[in-house]
């Protein structure tokens, strides 16, 4: 297994405030695989994505991906995990306003160890005629895109994308998810998706449905569908 | 109104800066109200005290004596005062000590320790030596052989700023003292002298003047405007109080810059509910108000503190710069309108630019200010080096620093002014100690010069004979008319271009008194006799380099001629050996080596004021770098989070974030080297005239190395302040902020 996730438990606040955003929650994936995880505002979705990005630290249970131990890791060890293992991709993009689009994959491209060819994934995602422009200067999709090259150019072994058509209109959602799809096919990287939109779920080769913080459901999707195919 | 709420709680979040804004308030204020508080309270002081013991208008010296039945007829004739002061120099243990008698009402002493003397045996003198010496009431004190007790110390108007010498640059209190004996102790006295002190009620001074003249023959006459133990009192408190204001205005400066980005950002990142509350129906005044409250806090706070602190240290405070003169009891206290302005200044400053913020975002419509759009200009700054290969670190921080222009400059402000402040303080004290050196190159190759007050005649052969004698000019500044031989063996003169000059051919005036004058090369200068008050007009043929003599040089022929004495005689030797003159005969004397003895003691005494400097420059270099830095990295949370995210380490981002303005440093440092010797220029060229030297500006290297060293600790200082800030920034939480 790729991702090993057994008793998660991870809390915040104190005594009659405390909330549990994971409540004993497991969950395993196999290498390459698309997985799309559902569930409403709250449910602990965001919680979980935190934990296998190293961004956050477990309570209680045990957390192995790619083999690596990350219950047993401090903060250094996370970092260099983060560096070597792990792409973001969120909701706003987080790009650096005062970088080009070239030069905000360059950041990451810069710390890599075997990255990518810049032209390359330029080219992959459109973007070659954008790669001197600021993110202020691209469309909402364009900007989502280059997220996604910044989390590509360094062949991350899992790519996590939080809401990343939360802020798009449809016809740039599916770009932005085709080039999710194209990546894990050309690369085979390790996909999880978290979004509220059920109709993404179509893409994933397993869907996981979160409710308070415990999987509620979780299924292989026999259903399959490539992107172009969704209602979106 | 319930937003009042917000400033408490705004305070609490911001509390560095708030606490750094308030620390720069008050130190601004502080040094304001320090140099206000000495100024007017010597002032006061100066007024009360040249009142109370009447304070000469001038005072002269004559060939003949004036008898005491003339004294009460001139004083009807002019409507004047007239006292007559018996005295004599004598040197007891390589101490000098100017004795007196009594005068009748002018110049009186005021005792300040012990009692008056009574007896014969019994002498007063003058307080700052017996501090200086630590000598108390009951010693006894040897004058020509003869023992005294001490029965007092006391402090006398026309000598407050203690010098042996009237041209003396530093007063002297170590070796050299006044001292006052009854008339009877004093007739035992041998080779003694007379001077005449006049308080004039009528404009007649030139009248009074040819008169004495034309009678008894003056041999020397000094205005209290032209007599630097009177002036230097009255003068350095003025000083005191001009440059008082100018701080006032400028040290706030840095902080106005500061409060200007912080509210300016602030409201910029408030303009959503800066929109909301628009439409809501809050008023633009309201709203202006309301942020300019923010930015009155540093303000009010600040003054309030500083008015507290200084109304407590105000006695301390105020005797910091006394250390010139003799221990003067100046009662120092925060003048009212100092405090008010204080408080006033500063506030109405910061809230006049907050205000100017607000107003400029307020311009934008309510749509925009609640899409939060408002005030998004586009930075074409932003698109410089896109197609340049230079790493994204290197252009991150170029577009960084080029574009926000405010904060870049606080930055460059901060590491400029702290170490323009430090270099300031160096400059001032090294140009000093420079002077040592600097005067001893241009006055001349002679070691000891001896103005005489009688005239003498026939060869000298152990020196140089020369005619020195103070001249006025139209308006009343005194300089020296100094006659030399052409072959005199000690002078090399050069004009300003560095060409060796002959003074036998023309007028030279010296470079500083040219400076004074305002004129030069090829001007006419009428040139007063002090005494008769007749003039001859001379050329000027050229400056000579001299900063530290106000003087006319001129061949020793013409210098006679021009006072009306033989070709033969003269009144002063230049020699390279000491000589053994009747202190009688000697008007005054002049060893070069004091000039820089002097500097070294002056230097010494005001040390604290350089490590004072040091401390206000480091302060307001870190404080500055401090609270624009940690600015910018609350406004970086969402990169620095980011970088985190991508697996940046600690080190990396903190190169990325915090070292964007080191390329400042450098500048800011070497932009504080012209200044500060420019400052430093201007500050020893506007007291010139008073100083009656033309001191040359000068830093030694490691003064260049101490200040810039200080400023590199003290901007890497609060860089490692802010990078635990940046340490701390939460991965989660700042891109829980994006998601919301």
């Amino acid at each position: 297994m790729f991702i090993e996730l057994k008793n998660a438990v991870k809390r915040y606040g104190k005594g009659e405030n405390a909330v549990s955003a994971l409540d004993n929650t497991s969950l395993e994936l196999d290498v390459g695989k698309i997985c799309v995880i559902l569930g409403p505002s709250g449910s602990g979705k965001s919680t979980l994505l935190n934990m296998l990005g190293g961004l956050d630290s477990l309570d209680s249970g045990e957390l192995v991906i790619g083999g690596k131990n990350l219950t047993a890791m401090n903060a250094k060890q996370k970092t260099m995990f983060r560096k070597e293992d792990i792409g973001f991709v969120f909701q706003f993009y987080n790009l650096i306003p005062d970088l080009t689009v070239e030069e905000n994959i360059e950041v990451v491209r810069d710390i890599a160890e075997d990255p990518l060819n810049m032209d390359e994934v330029l080219g992959v995602l459109g973007l070659t005629e954008y790669r001197k422009r600021f993110p202020k200067e691209l469309s909402g999709g364009q900007q989502q895109r280059v997220a996604i090259a910044r989390a590509m150019i360094k062949r991350p072994k899992l790519l996590l994308c939080d809401e990343l058509t939360g802020a798009l209109d449809s016809k740039s959602a599916r770009t932005v998810l085709e080039c999710v799809e194209n990546m894990n096919q050309k690369f085979g990287t390790t996909i999880l998706i978290i979004t509220h939109n059920d109709v993404i779920a179509g893409m994933a080769d397993r869907i996981i449905t979160i409710k308070d913080g415990k999987i509620a459901k979780n299924t292989e999707n026999s259903a399959k569908l490539p992107v172009s195919q969704l209602e979106l | 109104m319930t937003l009042r709420k917000r400033y408490l709680r705004n305070i609490k979040h911001n509390i560095s800066f708030y606490l750094s804004s308030l620390f720069l308030t008050m130190l601004a204020l502080l040094a304001f109200f320090m140099m206000n508080i000495a100024g007017n309270g010597i002032l006061d002081f100066a007024d009360d005290f040249f009142a109370a013991h009447h304070l000469e208008d001038a005072n002269f010296k004559t060939y003949m004596q004036i008898p005491q039945e003339d004294i009460a007829a001139i004083e009807k004739k002019f409507d004047a005062e007239l006292n007559a002061q018996r005295l004599v120099n004598l040197k007891e243990n390589g101490k000098t000590v100017r004795v007196f008698c009594r005068t009748e009402s002018v110049n009186t002493y005021e005792i300040t320790v012990g009692e008056d003397f009574r007896a014969d045996d019994e002498v007063i003198i003058s307080e700052g030596y017996a501090d200086y010496n630590s000598i108390k009431i009951g010693d006894s004190l040897t004058l020509a052989g003869t023992d005294y007790r001490i029965v007092g110390f006391f402090q006398r108007p026309d000598y407050l700023f203690m010098t042996e010498n009237p041209g003396d640059d530093t007063k002297n209190v170590e070796t050299f003292f006044l001292c006052y004996l009854t008339d009877q102790a004093f007739d035992k006295l041998e080779n003694t002298s007379e001077q005449y002190y006049v308080r004039f009620n009528q404009d007649n001074n030139i009248e009074f003047r040819k008169y004495i003249n034309e009678n008894y023959h003056m041999s020397s006459y000094t205005a209290a405007e032209n007599n630097s133990r009177i002036q230097m009192v009255v003068k350095q408190a003025q000083m005191f109080i001009i440059m008082s204001y100018m701080v006032l205005v400028l040290l706030p400066l840095v902080v106005v810059m500061l409060i200007s980005i912080i509210i300016g950002r602030k409201v910029r990142s408030e303009q959503r509910m800066i929109g909301t509350l628009s439409a809501l129906g809050y008023t633009k005044g309201k709203m202006i108000r309301h942020y300019a409250g923010f930015a009155a806090v540093p303000g009010i706070l600040g003054g309030v503190l500083a008015v507290i602190v200084a109304a407590v240290c105000a006695q301390p405070f105020g005797e910091v710069p006394l250390n010139d003169y003799e221990p003067l009891r100046v009662h120092c206290h925060l003048p009212a309108l100092a405090a008010v302005l204080g408080v006033i200044v500063p506030t109405l400053m910061y809230m006049l630019s907050s205000a100017r913020k607000v107003r400029r975002l307020m311009k934008a419509d309510t749509v925009e200010l609640l899409n939060g759009t408002a005030d998004s200009r586009e930075n074409r700054i932003r698109h410089i080096l896109v197609n340049s290969k230079m790493s994204f670190r290197k252009k991150f921080a170029l577009r960084s620093i080029l574009g926000n222009p405010s904060r870049t400059f606080v930055v460059f402000l901060g590491i400029f002014l702290g170490c323009f402040i430090m270099l300031f303080g160096f400059s001032f004290f090294d140009s000093l100690e420079y002077v040592g050196t600097d005067s001893s190159k241009v006055i001349g190759d002679f070691d000891y010069e001896y103005v005489f007050n009688v005239l003498k005649t026939g060869d000298f052969e152990d020196g140089e004979a020369a005619i020195v004698a103070n001249a006025e000019t139209e308006d009343g500044k005194v300089f020296q008319l100094i006659g030399v031989d052409p072959a005199n063996r000690y002078l090399h003169f050069k004009d300003e271009n560095g060409k060796e000059t002959d003074v036998s051919t023309g007028n030279y005036l010296t470079s500083v008194e040219a400076y004074i004058l305002n004129i030069g090369t090829g001007d006419k200068l009428k040139v007063y006799n002090p005494m008769t008050m007749e003039y001859r007009e001379i050329t000027i043929d050229g400056v000579i380099e001299n900063n530290y003599q106000k003087a006319v040089f001129m061949s020793r022929a013409a210098a006679a001629d021009m006072r009306g004495l033989d070709a033969d005689m003269y009144n002063a030797v230049m020699t390279t050996e000491e000589q053994d003159y009747p202190d009688s005969e000697l008007y005054t004397t002049v060893r070069k080596s004091d000039t820089a003895e002097q500097m070294d003691k002056l230097v010494n005494t005001m040390k604290f004021l350089v490590y004072f400097l040091l401390f206000v420059g480091a302060a307001v270099c870190l404080i500055s770098v401090f609270v624009t830095v940690n600015t910018l990295v609350t406004e970086s949370r969402g990169n620095i989070s980011m970088l985190k995210v991508l697996g940046y380490k600690n080190s990396k981002i903190d190169a990325i974030v915090l070292n964007i303005h080191h390329i400042l440093l450098p500048l800011g440092i070497l932009l504080s080297i012209p200044a500060a010797y420019g400052c430093c220029a201007l500050f020893y060229r506007s007291i010139a005239d008073l100083e009656g030297a033309l001191v040359t500006p000068y830093i030694r290297p490691e003064s260049f190395a101490i200040s810039a060293a200080l400023t590199v600790v003290s901007y890497f200082g609060s860089l490692l302040l802010i990078r635990n800030k940046v340490h701390r920034v939460d991965m989660v939480e700042s891109l829980k902020d994006n998601r919301e």
